[in-house]
């Protein structure tokens, strides 16, 4: 029941950025050694948008830290749940969300932001009914070439 | 019981004399007090001598993506728990009982950071041949390649490419400033004045006061990647190009020192 709650906010938080048809959506238990499967699913939407290899590397990065912030303030037996969908001109929007402990947005004064704000183009966070969403948009980044 | 204290001697092979002092030592230490001078010396003793098992068990893991120095210490966690816990009385050497535990503790070193243990050697060359084929397709177009392109130089599949990448991350950790990194000739003390003061950088992170130690104790050139990228806001490839390392390094770099940091800091984020 509670996922799928769960899911229609993150949807909802999507939605915000911009709609697509292409959401791709993994749910992982709330630990850190699950979190390679969002690197590795974040790389791959990556590829598939044709990013470079170091903007594929700071999105990757990104998302790992914004999971990790998340992790941070989620009881163990949680989830925590990676969407991500393409956006216009390749742009890529992710949101990281999970029920947290404080049901707070992180400080845009902690280094974690200050990170996170440093690797993608825009990060936002919103909370809805304690689901706490970190919401990251990347583009390819002004080095790619236009072909 | 007591214990003459002084360095014990270096011996090449475990011969009798080394035995027969660690008899001592063990003796000692199931005779006296918990708290006593002489049960605390023979226990240093006793780890001391066993070192260069602690060495060799950690050579064992060399290559893994780990510095030998952090395996070394883990090891002689290991090492010293085995010290506390061994029983003499089951008839046991103590190097038979030592072994497991300090590999224990030495794998435990690895699975805490996520990582597995064997990284296959397809692995290790692949991630060869895409740091080159990165640093090639970069010079000849004057940006970071995609996955697409590369697979295509490597004639690899793009999952593979993936592959590669996600395994280069987790495990090559080895800092650039220890050994065998071998493109390690810029001088750090042109790029620390480009860089400005640190402090200034600094302005506005509330935590930068816990942040600093922990900066401190990264490595120059991995705290100079560090101010670069999420302070400067240079990208990846800039930053290779400045430090003069594969932007596939600065990518490593920039994770290991993050994971490094995130660990350390007990900022409260929320």
């Amino acid at each position: 029941m509670a996922g799928s709650v769960c899911s229609k906010l993150v949807d909802t938080q999507l939605e915000r950025f911009r709609v697509s048809s292409s959401t791709v959506r993994i749910e992982l238990p709330a630990a850190s050694g699950y979190l390679v499967l969002a690197r590795t699913a974040v790389a791959a939407m990556c590829a598939r948008l044709d990013y470079p290899l170091d903007r594929l590397e700071d999105v990757k990065l990104a998302v790992d830290e914004a999971c990790s912030l998340l992790l941070s303030d989620t009881d163990a037996d949680g989830t925590l749940t990676v969407a991500m969908a393409p956006g216009e001109d390749g742009q890529l929007n992710v949101a990281v969300s999970a029920v947290t402990r404080h049901g707070k947005t992180p400080k845009q004064s902690s280094f974690a932001w200050t990170v996170l704000s440093a690797l993608v183009e825009d990060v936002s966070a919103t909370v809805e009914a304690g689901q706490v969403s970190i919401n990251l948009s990347a583009s390819r980044g002004d080095s790619m070439v236009a072909s | 019981m007591s214990v003459t204290s002084g360095a014990p001697k270096r011996t090449t092979r475990w011969d009798d004399a080394a035995r027969a002092r660690e008899r001592i030592l063990l003796d000692t230490m199931a005779a006296e007090p918990k708290d006593s001078a002489a049960y605390s010396r023979a226990r240093d003793e006793l780890v001391t001598i066993h070192l260069p098992l602690v060495e060799h068990l950690a050579r064992r893991f060399r290559d893994r993506g780990e510095p030998h120095d952090d395996l070394v210490q883990v090891g002689t966690i290991g090492l010293i728990k085995a010290v506390d816990r061994f029983d003499p009385d089951r008839g046991v050497e103590f190097s038979t009982y030592a072994t497991p535990t300090i590999v224990g503790e030495i794998k435990r070193h690895f699975r805490d950071r996520g990582w597995s243990i064997r990284v296959p050697r397809r692995l290790q060359e692949m991630r060869q041949h895409i740091s080159q084929a990165t640093a090639e397709l970069s010079q000849k177009s004057g940006r970071s390649p995609t996955v697409a392109e590369l697979a295509e130089a490597l004639d690899l599949s793009e999952e593979e490419i993936l592959e590669g990448l996600e395994s280069s991350q987790a495990y090559s950790t080895l800092s650039i400033d220890s050994s065998g990194g071998g493109d390690d000739d810029s001088d750090p003390s042109s790029l620390t004045e480009t860089l400005g003061s640190e402090d200034d950088a600094l302005e506005g992170v509330e935590y930068r006061e816990s942040l600093k130690p922990l900066l401190a104790a990264l490595s120059e050139r991995e705290r100079q990647i560090i101010m670069m990228r999420f302070f400067q806001n240079m990208t990846q490839a800039q930053i290779a190009q400045e430090v003069g390392v594969s932007q596939m390094h600065v990518s490593r770099l920039l994770t290991k020192a993050l994971l490094q940091l995130r660990s350390g800091l007990t900022e409260d984020a929320f």
